[in-house]
């Protein structure tokens, strides 16, 4: 009982200090960053490698989740004759919502893991430690370029994401289940605002990408130097992305509304 | 650069217990050693990137102890090591590794960093080799194109960290002709990390030994190798057995196979 005790009470300190490290090491890349913004060629070659190669997985899965929610919401409105709320629903589900969590969840399987994965091994094979050696900040060389390619990724995936679901949605409800064409669009226009719907969840999606940035080059960097530290930190990048997305969904979520 | 009364302790070990020694400028000190009592540590303590917790390290007169990140970083300008494995770094090619710390700590227009890098590439015989990437290379030439990178800012002092390991025997001599020839030539300090006493003879004048946290033998090459010490003696000869035990700390054989009298 009081061992349970004491390694849960382990646990829960070793998640603490790690969040304390992740947000002391978020102030060591910001500071880091501007000084790296002259090398803006690794900037571009890590939001190609980062942004334009996760197009591919957010694009097929915001059409399945567009021709879900098509189907889905179409089924429960007409239950009630209110099909013709479908274009709206869904575009509020979608901007304010669903596309930066969905998004944001899949960017950090897709790109935080490579992240994690790249700096661990990295630090494993002595690059990071020669750096220093050759008095180059691994911050501001390494972690910088792929931070800040997470972060301006992530909305514009985010908008991506969404485009791609609204004509998943517009295939399965429009064009298979036969809702009007007209219907399905005006209520999108008509009852989405722009700053509050839209950029309030691209606001959402920068926040994902900071909080995906910063965790997946913590953990890379921090990785204990060896296949197994890597494979573990890897792991780690990807439960903490999941909870420190949703966690904070809640938190903006609550103060956006 | 000097090391005075160093103790460190890293987690429940205690690598140093009070070491001293002295490299004289010009000089090619070999360090050596059995494996696990800090050799690879010492170079990190030189560098600054492992503190100590108690005693001083100073190189070119400056206690690294003492030192912050940037003047830190002044200091290691001034330094070349050479990475067990080369560590280089796998997303440049070899021109682009060795170029590295040129173009991150000089302001040298890029048609002076090429003619630099490749004099250095020249000198370590990879001039032809600039445009292969790391993994293309074998672990010789990977280790000599490190050896360009360390040298490329032409530092004062360049630390080897077991430059032979794993390298067939063309290659360890072409690595000891450039150690040699960089040394004379350049008259670089140099510190070498290694456990092959026939390679070492042909570079180092100087031997340090350590163990247990201590240096047991310091001083001319010739002189330690002479030297009586046990500790040095089982060492150099490789004796499995001796000061350095063979098992390591462990239970009785009788209490491990369960053959102690019952009581």
């Amino acid at each position: 009982m009081i061992r349970t005790g004491t390694e849960l009470g382990s646990t829960l300190a070793g998640g603490l200090r790690d969040l304390g490290r992740t947000g002391l090491f978020l102030g060591r890349v910001l500071t880091a960053l501007p000084a790296s913004l002259r090398r803006w060629r690794a900037h571009v070659r890590q939001l190609w490698f980062i942004g334009a190669m996760s197009l591919t997985i957010i694009m097929v899965s915001g059409l399945f989740v567009g021709l879900v929610l098509g189907l889905q919401y179409y089924q429960a409105l007409n239950q009630f004759g209110a099909s013709g709320a479908l274009g709206t629903l869904t575009a509020l589900s979608l901007y304010r919502e669903l596309s930066p969590v969905v998004a944001a969840l899949l960017f950090s399987g897709r790109a935080g893991t490579a992240i994690t994965a790249e700096i661990g091994l990295m630090r494993s094979t002595q690059q990071i430690e020669a750096m220093e050696m050759m008095a180059v900040d691994p911050v501001r060389h390494v972690v910088a370029p792929r931070f800040l390619a997470a972060a301006v990724a992530m909305p514009l995936l985010c908008v991506v994401f969404s485009a791609m679901a609204i004509m998943g949605a517009h295939w399965s409800a429009v064009l298979w289940l036969g809702l009007d064409n007209g219907i399905y669009w005006s209520g999108m226009v008509g009852s989405v605002d722009f700053a509050d719907d839209l950029l309030g969840g691209v606001f959402k999606a920068l926040v994902f990408g900071v909080l995906i940035g910063v965790i997946a080059a913590f953990q890379g960097f921090h990785a204990h130097p060896t296949g197994e530290g890597v494979a573990a930190a890897t792991t780690r990048t990807v439960i903490h992305s999941a909870i420190a997305i949703l966690a904070f969904d809640f938190v903006l979520t609550a103060f956006l509304m | 650069m000097r090391v005075r009364g160093l103790r460190t302790r890293l987690g429940a070990n205690q690598v140093f217990d009070g070491v001293d020694l002295e490299v004289p400028r010009g000089a090619v000190v070999a360090v050596m050693g059995p494996s696990g009592t800090g050799k690879t540590t010492l170079l990190r303590h030189l560098t600054g990137q492992l503190r100590h917790d108690h005693g001083e390290v100073e190189v070119f007169g400056q206690r690294v102890g003492d030192l912050r990140p940037q003047a830190m970083y002044a200091l290691r300008r001034r330094m070349g090591m050479l990475f067990q494995h080369g560590a280089l770094l796998t997303d440049l090619d070899v021109f682009d590794n060795v170029a590295f710390p040129l173009r991150e700590n000089t302001d040298l227009p890029e048609s002076l960093v090429r003619v630099v890098v490749l004099l250095k590439l020249q000198a370590v015989g990879l001039r032809g080799a600039a445009r292969l990437m790391p993994a293309e290379l074998s672990g010789g030439m990977a280790r000599r194109v490190a050896l360009a990178r360390a040298i490329a800012l032409d530092p004062e002092l360049v630390l080897y960290d077991e430059p032979f390991v794993g390298l067939d025997p063309i290659a360890v001599a072409a690595v000891v002709e450039l150690m040699r020839t960089l040394n004379q030539t350049l008259g670089l300090t140099s510190i070498v990390v290694a456990h092959e006493i026939e390679h070492l003879r042909k570079v180092a004048d100087r031997l340090v030994v350590l163990s247990g946290g201590r240096v047991v033998a310091q001083g001319r090459f010739d002189e330690v190798l002479a030297s009586d010490s046990p500790m040095v003696r089982q060492f150099l000869q490789g004796l499995s057995d001796g000061p350095v035990p063979f098992h390591y700390p462990a239970p009785s054989l009788a209490a491990d196979f369960g053959l102690e009298a019952r009581r």
